[in-house]
Order: C-alpha cells, then structure tokens, then sequence
C-alpha cells in the first residue's frame, strides 16, 4: 500500500514537467509535422490531406531548390570563415599584455546589436548611389588607389581587366541587388555578426589552457608558434571547436533578418533562405501546410547535421 | 657539460624573486635547489630553462653564453610539478614528441606528405625503439597505448621523466616532481630518481620544498631563500656544518634548537643555564644564537649532570624514535629532544626532565645569522 502511494506522488511530483514538455516543446513540433501534409491555411476550418505533395515540390520546384542551394552556401561559407577569424582574433587577444578588454568589447559590439537594426545601417552604407561603400571605391578611382588595386604593379597582370579598373569604367556592383553579389554581401554581413561571439568562446577556450603545457612543447623543442598551436592549442580547443561549429551552423541556418530586411530573397531567389521562405510561405501567403513542411525539413537538416558532426568530432576530440 | 650562472637577478616589478645568483653547476651532478616556498628557487630553475628571462646576469651551458638562446634550443629537459603531459597524446605519443621535433624535418612532420619520405619510416623506427627502450626502462611499457588520463598519479610521473629522458638532453631540469605523490610513493621516487641519475650520469638539476628530498638524493645542494643563495655544499656538510642560522633551521627534521646565547669578552658563550666548552674563535662580544639538534640533547636521569630542565607538553612516537617536546624552565623556549624508546618509558605530560646537551655538537651563530667558529677553550 504504501508503495504504491509514494510511487503515485513520484508521478504526481514528474506530472507538470512532462505535461509542459509535451505541450511546449513537442506538440508545436507534431503539430507541424501534420500540417505538412495538408494545404492549411490559417483561418480555414478545413483542409485537404496532400500526403507527400508539399515534400515532393520542396524537392522537384525550382525555386524551392534554389532555397536548399543558397541555405547551404550562406552555412558553408559563414561557418568556416566566421570560426577562423573568430579563433585568430582569440589568439591574437590572448597573447595582448593590455587593451585586451578594449577589443573584446569592440569585437562583440556587432554580437550585442540587434541584428535587424544593423542590416539598416548596412543597406544605407550599401546604397548604390548613395552609400558610403560606392561612394568611397568611386572616389579611389583615377588615383593610386585604383593602381593599386588594379594590381597592374603585379608582373602578368592587366590592369585593365581587373575588378577595380572595370567597375570605374562601369559602375560599382548593386551589392543588394545582383545576383553576382547578393549573397556573398548577406554571407559578409553574417560573419561581421557572428565572429566576435566565436571570439568570446574561444577566449575563454584559451584561458583553460594550462600555460605549463605550452612551456612543455617549448622544452620539447617546438621551436615556433605554429608548432605550440599544433601541438598544445589546438588539440586542448577541441571541445570548443566542436560547440562554436555546432552553435555557428544552427545559427547560420536560421539566418533571416538580414535577408528580411534588405533582399527579401532576391534577386532571382539568389538569397532566398530557409527561414525566410518559411516565413514567406507561412505568413504572407498564408500557405501553412507548405510552410511546414519546410519547417520540418529545416529541422531534420539542423538534426542530422549537429548529429553527424558530434560523431565525427567525439571520435577525434579529447575531452579532459 | 657545466651550466653557470652569473650575477642572475629576476625582479617583477619592485618585489626580487632571484637576487645576484652565482651558481657553478658541474656535469653530472644531482644538484637540488631547496628552500620555503617563494624563495625564488622555480624561477632560478625557470630562468636556466629560459622560460623566464632574468633581468640581469647571464646564463651559460658548456661554456656558450644561452641568454638570446631560446628553451627549444637549450637541450635541456624540464619535468613540472603538474607532469604537463600533452592529454589528447597517448604515453607513446607524448614520449615521440621532442624526438620527432628534433629528427624529423618539417616536410616528414606533415599529416599524410610526410609519408611519401622514405626518411621518416626509418627515422620513426629509431624513434619507436628509443621510445620502447626508455618505456622499459621506467618499467610502464604496458601503458605506452594509454592516454595520461587514464594514469594513476605515480605512473604519470613515469611518463614525464619517460619524455625527458628519451632525447639525451644536457641536463634535467625538475620542478618539484614529487609534490603531488602521496607519501609513501614520494619517498620510493626519490631511491627511483636517484637510480636513474645513476645510470645516465646526466646533469639533474631539482627544485623542491621538501629539505629531506634534498638531503637524500643530491650531490650538492644549493639551500635558497629570499632570492639568495646561503650555501652551496654536499648533503652532509649542509646539515653537520651550516654556514647560516637560517640553513640550520631549514634542514634537519625536526627544526634545530635554538637557544638565546651571550658571548663574554674572552669568548665564552653562555646559554640559558649553561656555558659551552669551547669559545668563540673570532673577538665577537654579545647576542647569539646558539643551536643544538634534537639528536644532541639526551635525557639525563636521576638529579645533576643535567644542563637544564624541560617540562614534557608532548610525546611523538616515530616508531623507532621518540620526539619530546617540552618547554625549558623559564617558559620562554619550545624544545624538542630526540630519544629511544626505552628512555622515554614512563615518560608522561607533565613531567620535568633534565636533559644534557652534546656539547662539541652544538652550532654558534652571530649577528646576521653568520655562523661563528668555535676553538676549544683555554680555561679547560
């Protein structure tokens, strides 16, 4: 008898929290899930049962695939390119005798800003007439600037077909506006954002370094940094690494206030992202079932990719 | 080859940690630097491997000045206190380290290119033999395949002498390796140390707190304290003949005696309620100290024949050795007396003993803690 109370208040005791695991977390999920296979649309009583047919058009539709293509790009690049400078920022702060705190500050200014106010500031200094970006390249035209970076001072180079010499011939690019640089200008803005937070993660990556293992390698004849960071640094940042790649990929995947507010998916869908076609599809055209679905794919994307980088890194990274 | 050092000062910022340092270390010498914590002892040690850079004086090893010389060049291997093993590297991997960043060039160094170098296969087979020949050795070559995680304290200390030893460097340098053993491992590691010093018959030179390392393992010892170099002598001239009342104090277990003393105009000393036999050899006149070790005092039984009194406050039974402590007479000093088992039978708290003192043993020293020499007396 008494067992079977206690075991009854042990469940009475667990009760909220599965309820409000099941109703906040995983229902929106199942919910989902099973709008993804209708044509909902939000104020209808009704809907019909598509089956795959929403999947089948995320795979085959053109438009849908170029979604798939520029999520994939803007992740590929952001990511590598974001820990990079994220890691030789640490490393280069770390190594500072003072003024550390002043960079760290300067770096994780873009990190504290909010993003969508930001891509303001962005497109005005992107303005194609009027921004600050045209406006400064026009004014190195005709100048040594424009030698300069026409690289014509390089043996095998012509200077008038560099990028430099023709855009003063031409104009400067539409940053925002084709298709040659839509992207690339999100990605860049993306990694302006993100890598002073890889920064500050790998900053304190640094500070749990033993300095008696670096002065080891030192004694055992690493004569140059390289060798140290081969050796010591790299190897003890493996834990690290493994949390800024996966927090950097989600992050990018989810990428949609810059797109929002200064592209909104072109032009010709070049920058046209996941999170900005779920919320094309699913809140300006109401079209919920289809906004869905790629919703659920976006998840399943998210899920197998954390899934197969912690089995790739667990495996080689040393956790102490 | 000899290591010296020359007029080595080390300041951060108004505070000295190493001041004017003169040291001559010969090859293949054990030589330990001992002394209490922030004696400056580690960063001497520091400044030899040139992970610290002095603030003046200058560094030599076999004659070459190495002061612009930087550690990966200097040949010397330095074991931590904390082991500092590499802990993604497996025991073998740790030991290859300093070999493949001395052997292997840096194109044979490279992930996957090195490979296509026929020179690396049989520079890493040289590597692998050496690597097996120090592991057996040191006795753990069952745990080359193991990550230092996975190694119990002891075992680990293994490995970091393991990766010191496998290059042949100009000298060892240790930094309180066994300071984080328990006891009864620290004291085999020191019959372990010093059997490998031994065998290879290389420069060891060896940093700790602990003056009963020093005493048992070196062949000089350097004793260290603020900053200075007191006296540089073997073990057993250290401990029988301190230059220092500090060195007196320091070395020996438990802490010489140290009793308030008075020298007379012909150089007799007068202590407590007794005077020494033999007089002052130099015209010193006033306060000194005088110093006697537990194993010179005895317990005298019965009435006279004593020197003073000593009322018992505590017992510490060593086993083969008794230690009494106990205050003299006049309340002021805390003595402690070596005695047998035997003697200290029905010995109890509380009691008042008389106790003798070894005369011809006892230690003199003057002002600034200079020891003073003794002659025998005229008047005897």
């Amino acid at each position: 008898m008494i067992l079977r109370h206690t075991r009854l208040a042990g469940y009475s005791f667990v009760l909220p929290a599965l309820v409000l695991m099941f109703v906040i977390l995983l229902v929106p999920v199942l919910v989902a899930a099973v709008l993804s296979f209708t044509d909902y649309s939000l104020g209808n009583s009704t809907a019909d049962w598509l089956a795959w047919k929403n999947y089948e058009k995320i795979f085959t539709r053109s438009s849908y695939q170029k979604m798939l293509w520029a999520s994939a790009l803007y992740v590929l690049i952001v990511v590598p390119v974001s820990i990079a400078l994220g890691l030789a920022a640490a490393l280069a702060i770390h190594s500072l005798r003072f003024g550390a705190n002043l960079y760290k500050t300067i770096y994780f200014l873009p990190v504290m800003a909010a993003l969508l106010a930001m891509a303001i500031v962005w497109e005005t200094a992107l303005h194609p007439t009027i921004g600050i970006v045209n406006r400064s390249l026009e004014a190195g035209c005709g100048g040594w600037v424009e030698t300069f970076f026409s690289w014509g001072w390089i043996s095998g180079v012509d200077p008038e077909g560099s990028w430099y010499a023709s855009s003063c011939e031409e104009g400067f690019p539409l940053w925002l506006g084709e298709k040659r640089y839509a992207l690339a200008t999100i990605c860049f803005i993306g990694i302006w954002q993100a890598f002073g937070f890889n920064m500050v993660l790998y900053l304190a990556g640094l500070t749990g370094i033993p300095r008696e293992l670096i002065q080891a390698a030192a004694m055992d004849g690493a004569r140059s940094g390289w060798q140290r960071f081969r050796l010591v640094t790299w190897p003890m940042l493996g834990p690290t690494t493994v949390f800024v790649v996966t927090i950097t990929a989600i992050r990018s995947f989810q990428v949609f206030d810059t797109v929002e507010a200064l592209t909104e998916g072109g032009p010709s869908k070049t920058t046209y992202v996941m999170m900005y076609a779920i919320y094309e599809k699913a809140v300006e055209q109401n079209l919920m079932g289809m906004g869905s679905a790629i919703t659920i794919v976006f998840l399943m994307l998210v899920m197998v990719m954390t899934a197969l980088q912690r089995y790739m890194v667990e495996r080689r990274v040393h956790y102490s | 080859m000899d290591i010296k050092l020359e007029r080595i000062v080390k300041s951060f910022g108004s505070a000295t940690a190493v001041d004017h340092v003169d040291l001559h270390i010969k090859a293949g010498e054990f030589l330990t630097l001992v002394g209490p914590s922030g004696c400056g002892k580690s960063t001497l040690l520091r400044i030899i491997a040139g992970l610290e850079s002095q603030t003046s004086g200058s560094v030599s090893i076999g004659g070459d000045t190495v002061d612009a010389v930087r550690p990966s060049e200097r040949n010397l291997a330095m074991v931590f206190q904390s082991y500092a093993l590499y802990p993604h590297l497996s025991v073998r991997e740790n030991m290859t380290v300093p070999l493949r960043l001395r052997d292997l060039s840096a194109v044979e160094r490279m992930p996957l290119l090195g490979n296509l170098f026929p020179s690396r296969a049989t520079k890493m087979h040289a590597i692998r033999s050496k690597i097996d020949q120090a592991a057996e050795t040191l006795q753990i070559s069952h745990l080359l395949e193991r990550k230092p995680g996975e190694l119990s304290g002891g075992q680990r200390q293994r490995v970091a002498v393991g990766r010191a030893m496998v290059r042949q460097p100009t000298a060892f340098l240790m930094d309180e390796p066994l300071s984080n053993l328990d006891a009864a491992l620290r004291v085999h590691m020191r019959t372990e140390i010093s059997g490998l010093h031994r065998s290879l018959k290389t420069t060891f030179i060896y940093v700790t707190h602990d003056q009963a390392e020093a005493l048992t393992m070196s062949s000089r010892m350097a004793v260290m304290m603020d900053g200075q170099i007191l006296q540089v002598d073997t073990p057993e001239r250290i401990y029988r003949n301190p230059a220092d009342l500090r060195v007196a104090q320091f070395v020996g277990s438990p802490r010489m005696n140290i009793f308030p003393g008075e020298v007379d105009s012909l150089g007799r000393i007068q202590t407590l309620e007794f005077s020494l036999d033999n007089v002052a050899s130099e015209p010193v006149q006033g306060n000194v100290s005088v110093g006697f070790r537990p194993e010179h005092l005895r317990i005298v039984n019965g009435s006279g024949g004593h020197d003073f009194t000593l009322k018992v406050t505590h017992k510490e039974n060593l086993g083969a050795d008794y230690f009494i402590h106990g205050a003299v007479a006049d309340g002021n000093h805390q003595v402690i007396v070596r005695a047998t088992p035997e003697e200290v039978t029905g010995v109890s708290i509380g009691d008042e003993l008389g106790i003798g003192c070894s005369k011809p043993s006892s230690l003199v020293f003057g002002d600034s803690n200079k020891r003073i020499d003794l002659r025998p007396g005229l008047t005897q």
